[in-house]
């Protein structure tokens, strides 16, 4: 008996490395120095502030509340930090899939860690940003969309308005059936944005056709995505889709695979490669230029008490490589866009 | 009204009831297995996710989504000896164990994919085994493409099914099985072998279920996204049951949640006006429903769940 009990206690203590790899990843010095892998050296006392030529090494820190890695939001908030990160010399770390009851635990430890910035992607952070920032007056708070600012928080945001609008449009112009889609993960305040302007901009291009909206409950459940999207033909002939619910909206462009003559738009990154026959264009963000406004303000020591909203005039938002299904609306897709940047249209940024 | 009752309508929404209802076929076929040899397994969903990984995994590196539904079947039951060894060879708690593996197939499965692709922007496509078309019998009106224009694997999952009712009822081996999760004791004592059967009950759940989560990212989607599971690991182990430990009770259970699912997500488009949120807890409500209705003698197992020690400790 005494041997199995052995092994028993042996199988724990894997389990226990396990899950501490597992999903609620708490933030570790090791974990910093380790993501910020390739782009800088990694001290070997990362918890340090200084390297050994007394140089400042600022650090970022990114929560995610979804695996960075759902080819969606969270990856290319992720892939927008380090883009910045590497521009600005920060070194990065990461949690992700960490839930809502975690929140103010994982700020508090990255802000006792000495962490210089720490970044929330999305709204739903600001009140646990809000809790912790004011026992830590060394640590900058950057909310991504957010619209809190203090002392040591800054947000800054996308114009979710303006890109929902410019889906909108080319969805208007380009629908055959006169039905178009609309895909969101769950209702929360940019999915809100993005629907406005989605349907202002379907109604500017095209005031005849009809959007249908369904929600997925879910940001990751790629199988339930594909399954709204043809549930969305065979019940409405929808044919063009736009959708905010990351990974969810791979399964959406997976399921028009399986009909003649239907597309989608897709964003935040360029994803055109994907399915280059049924993807117009991807409505891109440019998080880079977003989180590094925060990054760049945090080591000139100018953050805080802000908050930046940015979209096609700031060079925030833009337009990517041109689908083959489009070329022949390119022309006037991108008058629109010119239009926009131009502020010759008028959005209606109130929420209904 | 006249938009949802047409043959059209009707059509689609039992097409996409049985695509949604495979995956929860199999892992709740899996777990039948399982519990009717008295292992109550509850890293359905673990087992499932690392299933869906291993299954992308191969069945991108290799370009044959074949292979790959292979493959994450057999990590499967790999993933679900682990389970197997500590609580037959061990005997230590089910539940417990269970939830370890649904602890420790996520983070795996995540390992392997980053380590296979890093963390991109977008997520890697694959190629993915296409439906079956019988023909003939598939141009039949409204019947054709419900029954005859089906998913390999879904046809897999049915004829498991009948496999599974004949197994049980009309042959030895199958009965000396029940025996096992009913009263291991007599079993032993008739010359069976309860080790080795439970043993074979957890390699039958890991590849089954391990099929389940990779019939998702190689027949279903061709992409991997973490968390692509879901819960329907749950929703399968809810499913078994709800299906009253049958293999035709399993098999109804997962249309149900299937067919919940396609209503919900159809009404969405059609009624506007009803909030989301209270659609999506249609198949839920569902469930909660038909268990209040029925009120069976219950099939369970007597030793379910019950480690069993040979010597009588």
């Amino acid at each position: 008996m005494k041997r199995y009990m052995y092994l028993v206690f042996v199988l724990l203590m894997v389990l226990v490395l396990a899950a501490g790899c597992g999903p609620k990843a708490e933030p570790t010095a090791e974990a910093g120095a380790e993501a910020a892998g390739e782009e800088a050296p990694a001290s070997a006392d990362s918890s340090a502030d200084t390297k050994t030529d007394g140089e400042k090494v600022w650090r970022v820190a990114m929560i995610a509340n979804t695996p960075i890695a759902d080819g969606g939001w969270n990856s290319a908030c992720y892939a927008g930090m380090t883009g910045a990160a590497e521009k600005y010399g920060f070194e990065t770390a990461y949690s992700e899939n960490v839930a809502q009851t975690d929140y103010v635990t994982i700020f508090t430890e990255y802000a006792n860690m000495g962490f210089d910035l720490v970044f929330a992607p999305g709204n739903e952070f600001t009140d646990a940003v809000m809790e912790v920032a004011p026992s830590f007056p060394n640590t900058n708070f950057l909310i991504l969309n957010g619209d809190a600012k203090a002392d040591n928080v800054m947000s800054v945001k996308a114009d979710n308005t303006q890109m929902g609008f410019l889906a909108g449009a080319l969805a208007g112009m380009k629908t055959q059936t006169g039905k178009v889609g609309f895909v969101g993960g769950m209702e929360i305040t940019t999915a809100k944005q993005a629907i406005n302007g989605f349907h202002q901009g379907v109604a500017y291009a095209n005031p005849e056709a009809e959007v249908s909206v369904s929600w997925a409950n879910s940001w990751d459940d790629t199988a339930k995505g594909k399954e709204i999207a043809m549930s969305m033909v065979s019940t409405n002939d929808v044919d063009v889709f736009f959708g905010t619910a990351s990974a969810v909206d791979v399964g959406v462009r997976e399921g028009l695979s399986e009909f003649e003559n239907r597309w989608g738009i897709a964003q935040p990154g360029e994803s055109l490669d994907q399915n280059p026959e049924r993807i117009l264009t991807s409505i891109i963000t440019d998080n880079v230029a977003l989180i590094g406004l925060g990054l760049e303000k945090a080591q000139s020591g100018t953050f805080g008490n802000e908050v930046v909203e940015a979209g096609v005039k700031e060079g925030v938002l833009s337009i990517g490589l041109i689908g083959e299904s489009m070329k022949d609306l390119e022309e006037s897709f991108m008058k629109v866009y010119d239009q926009l940047y131009e502020g010759a249209i008028t959005i209606d940024y109130e929420l209904k | 009204m006249e938009t949802i009752l047409n043959f059209a309508f009707l059509e689609n929404l039992l097409v996409s009831m049985i695509r949604m209802a495979t995956p929860l076929l199999l892992a709740g076929l899996g777990e039948l297995y399982s519990e009717k040899a008295g292992m109550v397994n509850i890293g359905l969903d673990g087992i499932m996710t690392i299933g869906a990984g291993v299954g992308f995994i191969v069945g991108y590196l290799s370009g044959n989504p074949l292979l790959g539904l292979f493959a994450g079947s057999l990590a499967g039951v790999a993933l679900n000896l682990i389970y197997a060894f500590s609580t037959i060879s061990l005997r230590s708690g089910q539940t417990i164990n269970g939830m370890a593996l649904n602890i420790l197939a996520p983070a795996l499965s995540t390992f392997l994919s980053r380590t296979m692709f890093g963390v991109k922007t977008t997520l890697m496509k694959g190629a993915t085994i296409g439906n079956l078309s019988v023909p003939v019998l598939s141009e039949i009106p409204f019947i054709g493409p419900i029954l005859f224009k089906a998913h390999p694997v879904s046809y897999f999952a049915l004829f498991l099914v009948l496999v599974t009712l004949w197994f049980f009822r009309r042959t030895k081996p199958g009965l000396n099985y029940l025996a096992v999760g009913e009263y291991p004791r007599a079993a032993e004592s008739m010359g069976v072998n309860v080790t080795k059967t439970k043993y074979l009950s957890c390699i039958i759940c890991g590849f089954l279920a391990g099929m389940g989560g990779a019939y998702l990212t190689t027949c279903y989607i061709g992409a991997y996204a973490e968390g692509v599971v879901a819960g329907r690991g749950f929703i399968a182990l809810s499913a078994v049951i709800f299906g009253n430990w049958t293999g035709a009770g399993v098999l109804l259970a997962t249309l149900l949640f299937g067919l919940a699912d396609a209503v919900q997500l159809r009404f969405q488009v059609l009624f506007r006006d009803i909030p989301y949120q209270l659609l999506s807890m249609l198949p839920y409500l569902m469930t909660i429903f038909v268990l209040l209705m029925s009120n069976k003698q219950s099939n369970e197992p007597k030793a379910n769940g019950q480690p069993y020690a040979r010597e009588g400790k």
